[in-house]
């Protein structure tokens, strides 16, 4: 963590260099910045040929200022990015940008934390990265989350103004997340509900993967630009395909082989989780590739079902074991409520028929008919 | 990201027939370099990454038959272990790099008279020339400083 | 997630099912809760059991005459081919099963997902095939009214888009899986007042004209 701190709050002299000088007072090559360059190509499916470009103007860019800010959120994001190493690669890109502002990670406090925030903006005007986590408050103003005497809204527009782009690192910031969650009694919104002139990136998920974050960071510091988003604005080289389809419990999905508890044959001889609410056919990010903690492991080869974390409002889609193909809620009442109106209307309607035609038999004067032998006349 | 790069069916890998797929793309570049090399000197080089591609450990293992093992051999110690060896065939090589937890992060087919990151940077060559007259300097002084304390004995 | 697959999977298929239930339960009770008929003529001598003559004709009518077996054959055996792989289908599929199970609160084995779509599949082209033959089909076609093409086509839909997002074609599998709920809403709707309704009252109407049969005219 000392390591962390003293490459993310590199003094401010030193932005005067390029990277690449920076980088070689503290000893670390070329070749090194090469070697990130290809994992970030790879991780990004950039073509290979790609990172050699990526590092030479990754060494000639100055470091790149960094505002981060924490809105109604649980830190988890963080918590992902900066335990996401082993001192190694990825760290790589905290000697890349220059985090001037993360009231999770700063030393100062107080005044004296603002005051760097607006001394970045200032010196870094039109050209540094915003990013936040957590999601923002509307309603009463948005006086349900403040720091310093600001709210969230007004610190996200303040400092939205002047940036070059936004990245909404996680579902709060993307789409709401959890602070939203019915009945969302803050009236929280994700970052593009409110700044509409700025590029945003979403990187979902609850928290991101700690590669997409670092590889979204890398794209836009290296390439200068922002990479191919979907239509929920997410980078495509991670949140382009679904889940189910690069599972690798996919072939037992394939031939109709179901876990049905998580302690039954099934599930001991780990086969697909669709029955136990696996929305992984729903679900668009990385978690089957690139796995977690370092490439350990990912919820489904865990034993448990994709709860769809890097989708808009996974939290109210009904249960997380539900399985995708049943209805969200309510339908046992609805179909018992059902049920009886419709007795309760075919008994009342035949009892009126009934009614009527004994009027007109008895208008006609004809006798009641006798019962015929045949006791499977009626229907 | 596992050991076996790029593989989401481990449970049953077989050979998709990816690996001899590659040879035929390897040596196009391979005559292209040749070519480029008649007229000179040159640096060129083309990268097919193989973590990019749905290949199987079976797939990569295969492919790595097929190339051989050629005369060098290389270890870059940076930010974790990169292996570097040419393969049987001149000009192709593979680089493997590795993080620091030695789980595969980049495995490449690079295709040149050599990967650049055996090769020495400019920017790392003029850091050197300044740190080794540094060097160099300190020793002088520490040679006078030390002949100084002679003189004064 | 699609908003789409959220409305499909929420407040359409509650609406649709209910009007399944409701429509289903209102018809077969109004049907069932109807006065006995007047029946002025004397029952033919020596008439057998009621049940007997139901049953009878609802065996009678699984297979065709032998007089109109050439002419009967491919409805005959189109027919049973789609109906079998419409009920592979819809009963044996996994996804469907922990649907029923959810309403009905208890579910069965399922079968393998291949195997189903091989079903699926069966059932799209014979279904087709019913729909092109009722359209070629002179005699048929004057029989026919909108109620068939109805129950045919919204028959149809379901299982097309089924099969599309099993196999992941087209669109993205939110969209392909909402649609198909969707679909299945539709033809829940429709179900309980047009000729779907057979489901229910296939054997019914065949015991019935059966028994009539049996009673009615002299013996040979």
């Amino acid at each position: 963590m000392a390591k962390l701190f003293k490459n993310m709050f590199a003094t401010s002299e030193s932005t005067a260099l390029t990277l690449g000088e920076e980088l070689a007072q503290k000893g670390v090559s070329r070749r090194q910045i090469l070697k990130f360059s290809s994992y970030v190509a790879a991780l990004m499916a950039l073509p290979a040929s790609y990172s050699t470009a990526i590092a030479e103007s990754l060494s000639k860019a100055r470091r790149q200022s960094v505002i981060w800010l924490s809105f109604q959120e649980c830190t988890g994001c963080t918590e992902s990015i900066t335990r996401s190493f082993s001192p190694s690669l990825e760290d790589l890109i905290f000697d890349f940008i220059s985090l001037d502002y993360s009231e999770a990670l700063m030393n100062v406090s107080g005044s004296a934390a603002e005051a760097a925030r607006k001394q970045a903006m200032e010196e870094n005007k039109g050209k540094y990265i915003v990013v936040v986590e957590g999601s923002i408050p509307l309603d009463k103003d948005g006086i349900y989350s403040v720091s310093g005497g600001h709210t969230n809204l007004d610190v996200l527009k303040e400092v939205a103004k002047d940036a070059m782009a936004i990245i909404s690192m996680g579902t709060c910031a993307s789409f709401g997340g959890i602070p939203a969650a019915h009945p969302n009694p803050t009236g929280a919104v994700g970052v593009h509900e409110i700044i509409k002139d700025k590029p945003i990136i979403n990187v979902p998920g609850c928290p991101p993967i700690p590669e997409v974050m670092t590889g979204t960071i890398a794209f836009l510091l290296s390439l200068g630009k922002i990479p191919e988003l979907d239509h929920l604005g997410r980078p495509k080289a991670f949140y382009g395909d679904n889940i189910h389809d690069r599972c690798y419990r996919r072939p037992f999905y394939e031939r109709g082989e179901f876990a049905n508890s998580f302690d039954d044959e099934g599930a001991r001889k780990g086969y697909c989780l669709f029955n136990l609410g696996c929305k992984g056919p729903v679900t668009y990010n990385a978690c089957a590739t690139i796995k977690w903690n370092g490439g350990v492991s990912f919820p489904i080869q865990s034993g448990h079902g994709c709860l769809g974390c890097s989708e808009p409002g996974f939290w109210d889609k009904g249960s997380f074991y539900s399985p995708l193909s049943t209805p969200t809620s309510g339908l046992g009442k609805a179909a018992m409520g059902a049920a009886a109106v419709g007795t309760a209307g075919a008994v009342v309607a035949s009892l009126v028929q009934r009614k009527r035609r004994e009027n007109i038999l008895k208008a006609a004067a004809v006798p009641k008919p006798t019962e015929t032998k045949l006791g499977a006349d009626d229907e | 990201m596992t050991k076996a790069p790029s593989s989401c069916h481990e449970n049953d890998v077989p050979l998709t027939g990816l690996s001899i797929a590659l040879l035929p793309e390897i040596i196009a570049h391979l005559q292209d370099l040749a070519e480029k090399l008649k007229k000179g000197p040159v640096f060129a080089q083309e990268i097919i990454s193989l973590r990019g591609l749905p290949m199987t450990r079976e797939d990569i293992e295969d492919l790595d038959k097929h190339l051989g093992h050629g005369e060098v051999n290389a270890k870059v110690e940076v930010a974790g272990n990169s292996d570097v060896w040419e393969t049987s065939y001149s000009g192709v090589w593979r680089v493997r790099h590795f993080g620091t937890d030695d789980r595969i992060l980049v495995d490449d087919i690079v295709i040149a008279v050599i990967p650049e990151i055996l090769m020495a940077h400019k920017d790392d060559i003029s850091a050197s020339v300044l740190r080794m007259n540094d060097t160099i300097l300190n020793l002088q002084q520490d040679g006078i400083a030390s002949n100084q304390t002679k003189s004064l004995d | 997630m699609s908003d789409l697959l959220d409305f499909a999977r929420g407040p359409a298929l509650q609406v649709s099912v209910m009007i399944f239930i409701f429509g289903v339960l209102y018809r077969l009770i109004s049907l069932f809760l109807t006065p006995k008929n007047f029946i002025a003529s004397p029952a033919r001598e020596n008439v057998k059991g009621a049940f007997g003559a139901g049953v009878g004709e609802i065996v009678r009518r699984m297979i065709p005459d032998k007089e109109y077996m050439r002419k009967e054959m491919f409805a005959f055996l189109n027919g049973w081919a789609f109906h079998i792989g419409l009920a592979i289908t819809v009963f044996g599929l996994a996804g469907h099963i922990m649907f029923f199970k959810k309403i009905l609160g208890f579910g069965w084995w399922n079968l393998p997902s291949n195997f189903v779509m091989l079903a699926g599949v069966i059932t799209l082209f014979s279904l087709i095939a019913s729909l092109a033959h009722r359209l070629t089909d002179p005699v048929l076609r004057k029989l026919s009214t909108l109620d068939d093409y109805l129950s045919g086509g919204l028959t149809v839909l379901p299982v097309a888009t089924g099969l599309l997002a099993t196999m992941h074609l087209g669109l993205r599998y939110e969209t392909l899986i909402a649609i198909h709920i969707l679909s299945v809403c539709i033809f829940l709707i429709y179900f309980p007042f047009g000729k779907l309704m057979h489901a229910f009252l296939v054997f019914v109407t065949r015991a019935k004209t059966g028994v009539e049969m049996a009673r009615k005219g002299v013996k040979l």
